[in-house]
């Protein structure tokens, strides 16, 4: 199949200018800017949040959240409204499709990622990494957004697949201090093993063996991810 | 006159029914062909085997003057579809819409203009088009099916819906597209605006196509053998149309008895009807 990069700048272009107009997916986004916001400036006597605390719940919570809620959202509601099936009979293929709306979630992690890591002011040494590490883990993010945005055929299924799919994937993560088991969870899920990779730069802990398996767990969703991606795509195609 | 599209002898089944059975028939360049039938006939399924949203089980077809297989992704930029659930983005505006579009079609910004001053939008471009009426969204839709002049058009339904005076708009656009080159192929349940606005039908009926030609000849193969003759008295007479029919009509006009003498055509509903035996 022979893919258009003007098609998906068009379809990408307008899916993020829609982004801004559509404003119960943008307020969903932006929750997690907004809540490390908040924290960053709540005092507990003279105590402040600790900042490795905010930059993990602002990492873990914008990860888990922000392409789950744009793709599957916005998929879905071209479904709803047909006007997905307008741009496929108006030779739109429909991997186009997908790739443009995979492309915005990212562009707007990147974005919210930097703010979150500018309000909670950690060492900007530090920077590079984290956002190396918040791409590496939004591949399988996006892709098992892209999953449920296959999966729903309107607006209200999204959210109804959408809330388990959030809380398994930064749940146990913001959880784990509470007891073991949820920390062994944790541990499996991509939004943790992208923490681990971001604290271990802090920590310089580099060689340890939590680093490897935080690496191993992330590859290991992004290709499974990646992989019922593509077989949902192969099965029900764009518009089921 | 070239054919644009061909297809032989087309067989689909769908849950193991035919939707499509041994369809033959072909659409002229520069034509507007009406694909008629009720609702369930086959028609949008025709349609969706040939823009390839469906393949068919046998038979061949030709679009362009290539089998259908060898049909590429840009061959279908030559090609305009504007289905009954065609739709666009509600939070843009009609303007940003057709750009958009245009964008899609690779064809430059001037066409949005020119199409918005074609469909009567031009002053209500701006308009955010879920703000629009429903004549104004149909036509939205049609300019952005049509932004990249298509050489053939298909419409599933196109009216559908819509109140008497949206429909005429509509079917003077769809003139007007036509006399500028395109080929027109719509499917309808709407026997009226099929005779007004086709050069040639074809009616399908369960997945068959019961018959096929110029609305006209319809008419009048499937026309009734008498001849209705209103009289001064505002009574009816029957006639048959052989010499004792025109015999009597002689006579009458003579007597200086008649007022009107209609020949007894059918419309193409009653033609279905004749054809099988069912109600449209």
């Amino acid at each position: 199949m022979n893919i258009s990069g003007r098609k998906i700048k068009t379809l990408y272009i307008k899916d993020f200018k829609d982004l801004f107009k559509n404003s119960s997916v943008l307020i969903g986004c932006l929750i997690p800017v907004l809540f490390i916001l908040l924290y960053k400036n709540m005092t507990f006597g003279n105590m402040h949040m600790p900042e490795e605390f905010l930059i993990k719940l602002g990492m873990v919570f914008n990860l888990g959240m922000v392409p789950l809620m744009i793709i599957s959202t916005t998929v879905a509601e071209e479904k709803e409204k047909n006007t997905m099936r307008t741009l496929m009979l108006s030779n739109v293929s429909g991997l186009e499709f997908f790739i443009s709306k995979m492309l915005v979630p990212v562009t707007f992690l990147v974005v919210s990622d930097a703010l979150i890591y500018l309000i909670v002011g950690m060492d900007m040494k530090y920077f590079p990494g984290f956002m190396i590490f918040n791409f590496l883990g939004s591949v399988s993010m996006v892709m098992i957004g892209g999953v449920i945005g296959i999966m729903a055929r309107d607006q209200m299924s999204a959210g109804v697949y959408q809330v388990p799919a959030m809380l398994i994937l930064f749940l146990p993560s913001v959880l784990s201090a509470v007891n073991e088991t949820i920390e062994k969870i944790a541990k499996c899920t991509p939004t943790e093993a992208v923490s681990n990779l971001f604290f271990s730069q802090v920590d310089k802990s580099f060689a340890s063996a939590g680093l490897f398996f935080s690496i191993a767990v992330l590859l290991l969703w992004s290709a499974a991810a990646t992989a019922v991606f593509a077989l949902m795509y192969r099965k029900k195609g764009v518009d089921n | 006159m070239e054919n644009l599209m061909q297809l032989k002898e087309v067989c689909l089944r769908l849950d193991s029914d035919f939707a499509i059975q041994n369809l033959t028939l072909e659409v002229k360049k520069g034509e507007i062909f009406g694909f008629l039938g009720p609702s369930g006939a086959g028609k949008t399924t025709t349609i969706k085997i040939l823009t390839k949203q469906l393949n068919r089980e046998s038979g061949e077809i030709m679009l362009f003057n290539k089998p259908i297989e060898q049909v590429v992704r840009d061959d279908y930029d030559r090609i305009g579809i504007l289905s009954d659930t065609s739709a666009l983005y509600e939070r843009m505006s009609i303007e940003e819409n057709l750009k958009f579009f245009a964008e899609i079609r690779n064809v430059g910004k001037g066409a949005v203009e020119e199409i918005l001053k074609r469909v009567g939008l031009y002053e209500q471009k701006k308009r955010p088009f879920k703000k629009c009426s429903r004549g104004m969204k149909q036509r939205a839709i049609l300019a952005a099916a049509v932004i990249h002049k298509p050489e053939l058009l298909f419409l599933d339904e196109p009216t559908s819906g819509l109140d008497p005076a949206v429909t005429l708009e509509i079917h003077k656009l769809l003139r007007d597209l036509n006399q500028s080159g395109t080929t027109i192929f719509l499917t309808t349940h709407n026997m009226e605006e099929a005779d007004k606005l086709c050069y040639r039908v074809g009616i399908i009926d369960r997945g068959r196509l019961i018959a096929c030609g110029a609305p006209q000849d319809l008419k009048l193969e499937f026309a009734r053998d008498e001849i209705e003759i209103l009289t001064k008295e505002k009574k009816t007479i029957t006639v048959s149309k052989n010499e004792e029919g025109a015999k009597k009509i002689q006579e009458l006009i003579a007597a200086g008895d008649c007022l009107t003498v209609h020949s007894q055509e059918p419309n193409l509903e009653e033609i279905f009807l004749q054809l099988t035996g069912r109600e449209f």
